[in-house]
């Protein structure tokens, strides 16, 4: 299972992904468009992010609504050398209290291609709602923290998935933990499950206030069916973010250190937000 | 076991004391003290309370806290007013925070 805060998952059998035309996304992106140019007409700031595999224990001021888009590449298997697949995010996240913040994944679709993804085309995976409450602040107190959940619902498939965030700002430099718990029903009655243990670490340095360099690393353990767990896999990669007055973006590159064969080599994942 | 375990917890609390004293450096707390330091009669506790709140939760998430001691007294207000926008922050809000930096400005470095 690819490193998945934020992306989607292969499903277990390829030749029961739904996959469909362009003419049948027609509507959702249509959709997705009306709502990125009401959300450009309103006041808002794109809260910006390190790191885009690990999440911060920060949260939007209330208020606040923004729009992140997210796009995903992985490439070569070691199991399937041809495969490929663009997953694609769009978020609108709005900040409620002063530590409360909800989110809305619109529609998370991909485009996938090798012989593991089965027929090449596009899938859509579901919709999503993320909530994220904070604890503590990283600078205030020893140490930030914050709880995340999030629930996806999509073709024959939910998905529950709970984080522990933790965050210390030492100054320019930020380090952040994630320890994450999946857990996953697909198939026509939700009867096949599995679950994963997932932890993320990053740490970036501010250089200026428009430039942040640094690295992500992500362990995860899968268990199928709920039973004996599968060996871990490990993802490490440098990260770099830019931050501009009304735009930021901010991008991951993870190479597989592990060796498993159903997991991608390399995968690069970008995210970028704006103000409006 | 109980080596390995002190071993890596003595450095972890050495690290979160560390951090701790870095992030009262930056964002000191509000204390009598500091009350009595307050650059304006009209700053009273709760208002320097509530600009550290804010310097602490909303600053943080597009950049670190800045060393307020290098920026000159006279340009705060406007460095505030222009990043208010960005923070979402209130009028209320945007006048403790500047009443709060401008007291840690004053404070003995």
């Amino acid at each position: 299972m690819p490193p998945s805060s934020g992306g989607s998952k292969p499903f277990p059998n390829p030749r029961e992904r739904p996959s469909f035309s362009m003419r049948s996304i027609a509507p959702i992106l249509s959709l997705v468009l009306v709502i990125v140019v009401i959300v450009m007409a309103a006041p808002a700031f794109a809260g910006s992010r390190r790191f885009t595999y690990v999440y911060e224990v920060t949260t939007s001021p209330p208020g606040d609504v923004e729009i992140e888009n997210s796009i995903t590449w992985k490439t070569r298997k070691p199991d399937d050398r041809g495969f490929d697949q663009v997953d694609f995010r769009h978020e609108l996240e709005f900040g409620i209290t002063e530590k409360f913040q909800a989110a809305v994944y619109l529609a998370d679709w991909n485009y996938h291609r090798g012989m593991s993804a089965g027929e090449r085309g596009f899938s859509l995976t579901g919709s999503a709602l993320e909530l994220i409450y904070n604890l503590t602040n990283p600078v205030a107190d020893p140490i930030g923290l914050a709880v995340y959940q999030e629930f996806q619902g999509g073709y024959h498939r939910f998905e529950s998935e709970s984080k522990l965030l933790a965050q210390k700002n030492f100054g320019r430099l930020v380090v952040a933990y994630n320890a994450t718990l999946e857990a996953e029903w697909e198939g026509d009655g939700l009867e096949e499950r599995q679950g994963e243990f997932q932890e993320s670490l990053g740490l970036s340095f501010e250089v200026n206030p428009h430039l942040l360099f640094g690295a992500e690393f992500v362990h995860e353990i899968a268990f199928p069916d709920w039973s004996a767990a599968e060996s871990g896999k490990f993802f490490a990669g440098p990260n770099v973010s830019f931050r501009r007055r009304n735009y930021w973006a901010t991008v991951t590159a993870l190479a597989q250190v592990t060796r498993a064969g159903d997991e991608p080599d390399f995968q690069i994942r970008t995210i970028f937000g704006f103000s409006f | 076991m109980k080596r390995l375990s002190f071993s890596i917890a003595l450095p972890a609390c050495a690290i979160l004391l560390a951090s701790c004293e870095a992030g009262l450096r930056s964002a000191p707390p509000v204390t009598t003290a500091f009350v009595r330091a307050a650059a304006r009669e009209t700053a009273n506790a709760r208002t320097l309370e509530e600009g550290r709140k804010v310097f602490v939760n909303r600053c943080i998430s597009c950049h670190a806290l800045p060393a307020i001691g290098r920026y000159d007294s006279k340009r705060i207000p406007g460095i505030v007013n222009w990043m208010s926008h960005r923070a979402h922050l209130t009028r209320d809000q945007k006048d403790a925070l500047v009443e709060y930096l401008l007291t840690v400005r004053s404070q003995p470095r």
